[in-house]
Parts: structure tokens; C-alpha cells; sequence
């Protein structure tokens, strides 16, 4: 039964992951609404390197030159593994400022 | 595409920096995977108990992805070899993205809710306007009915 519904999975995986990164790409600007931080477009302009890459291994097997699908999407997914950190950290020092906020508040409010 | 051009425009043997490119690309996502797991955790502790739900299941996701690709690293090195990688390989990837969908879908739906309440509340606090007749009204001007 599980191997039977991880076949199924695997079969549509390829697609599966293009819309998903999809939906990652979009929700994360649309947070970017609400949260109001840069590193929210960065998160999206990552998920959708990364949306690239699952297109990239869903078409047929391409070269061009030296270069081979394999190679251009390994490429594509380190860049987006860089923007995603980037912007994670981005994320992370917004975080710390809301603690220090939160804490100073917390202080002159005598808790 | 800027990339592909630029890239197919030199004849440098890529297969024989694909693996290093390979072995960077695990490199990268551990250190981005495990900045989202200390974003995740560190959210959810300072988050009200609606916003736990998502950064729960981004804490999931970065758990995931730090996993998959400390084994992938290690196997790329050659430190050891799993008999099944690519399932496992497989399913930590699925649980990565699906964990990070649901996540980011279940902080939206609470701010979406968030910012619902906080209008209403806004709009029970603002004073209620004067009705634009009333029975006093005694108008200056003089009546176009006739």
C-alpha cells in the first residue's frame, strides 16, 4: 500500500514540485504584505530559482555546448540556496530586533 | 537564460566540475536549511499560539532539508553509502517542500484572519456618523419642489 501511493508520488512528483515551489513563490510575496520585510521577495525570487530547477529536471535531457541540464540546474539550485540564506538571515536579524522591541517593552512596562 | 547563455558561450568541460558543483549546491542548502530551522524555532518561540502551527511545520521543513543533505554531503565525500538513497533522498525532498507550502499557507491564513479582526475592531471603535436627515434639519435653502 505505501510502496503502491510513494509510485504514485514519484510518478507525479515532477509536477507536483514545479507547483509547489510555485505556491511558495507567491505565498511568500504575499506574506511580504503583511510582515512587511525584503527578505520575504528574496524567499520568493529562491522559491522560484527553485521552480526553475524542478522544470529544468522535468523536461527531456538537453545539451548545449559543454553544458548539460544537470549541470545548469545544480547551478540554478545553488543560487537559490544562496538567496534563501540570504534571505533567512535577513529574517533572523528582524527577528532580534523584535525581541530587543518586545523585551524593552516588557522592561518599561515593569512586567 | 542569461545564465545558459553566458555558460554555453565558453567550452569549459562541466562534467568534470559537475560533482564539485554538486557537492557546493549540498553545502549551500545545509547552511540554508539549517538557518531556516533556527529561523522556524526561533519564531515559534516568540509567536502566540495561532502562528505555532507554521513555523512548526517550517521548523519540519529545515529539519528536513538539513538532514537530506548532511547524508547527501556525506555520500557525495564517500564517508558512507545508504543502500536506498534515492528514496530516502526522495521522500526527505517531498517532506521539505510540502512542509515549507503548508507553513507559509498556515501563517498567511492567520494573518489573513489577523488582519480581518483588527479591521472590524477599527471600525466598532470609529464614531458612528450623523445621520444626513433627521426631523430638526431645517433647511436654509430655499425648496425645489415647487
Amino acid at each position: 500500500m505505501i510502496q503502491e501511493l510513494l509510485n504514485i508520488l514519484a510518478n507525479m512528483w515532477p509536477y507536483l514540485a514545479v507547483a509547489l515551489w510555485f505556491l511558495i513563490a507567491v505565498l511568500a510575496l504575499v506574506l511580504q504584505r503583511f510582515l512587511a520585510s525584503p527578505a520575504w521577495t528574496l524567499f520568493s525570487f529562491a522559491a522560484l530559482l527553485k521552480m526553475t530547477k524542478a522544470f529544468l529536471l522535468m523536461s527531456p535531457s538537453w545539451e548545449m555546448g559543454s553544458m548539460d541540464f544537470l549541470t545548469l540546474a545544480a547551478l540554478i539550485s545553488l543560487v537559490s540556496a544562496l538567496c534563501f540564506s540570504l534571505a533567512l538571515v535577513m529574517l533572523l536579524a528582524n527577528y532580534a530586533v523584535i525581541r530587543h522591541r518586545l523585551i524593552n517593552k516588557r522592561h518599561l512596562e515593569g512586567f | 537564460m542569461l545564465t545558459f547563455l553566458i555558460v554555453g558561450a565558453f567550452p569549459v568541460d562541466y562534467h568534470n566540475t559537475r560533482e564539485q558543483l554538486l557537492l557546493l549546491e549540498d553545502a549551500f542548502w545545509l547552511v540554508a536549511g539549517t538557518l531556516l530551522l533556527a529561523y522556524a524555532i526561533a519564531m515559534f518561540r516568540l509567536s502566540f499560539s495561532k502562528l505555532r502551527l507554521g513555523f512548526l511545520l517550517m521548523a519540519l521543513a529545515g529539519w528536513m532539508i538539513v538532514l537530506d543533505k548532511f547524508l547527501s554531503l556525506f555520500q557525495r565525500l564517500g564517508l558512507f553509502s545508504l543502500p536506498s538513497w534515492q528514496e530516502v533522498n526522495f521522500i526527505f525532498e517531498v517532506l521539505f517542500t510540502l512542509g515549507l507550502s503548508l507553513g507559509l499557507l498556515s501563517l498567511l491564513f492567520v494573518f489573513i484572519q489577523l488582519s480581518r479582526q483588527s479591521i472590524r475592531r477599527i471600525a466598532a471603535r470609529a464614531p458612528h456618523p450623523s445621520p444626513p436627515y433627521s426631523e430638526n434639519y431645517i433647511s436654509t435653502k430655499p425648496s425645489q419642489a415647487r
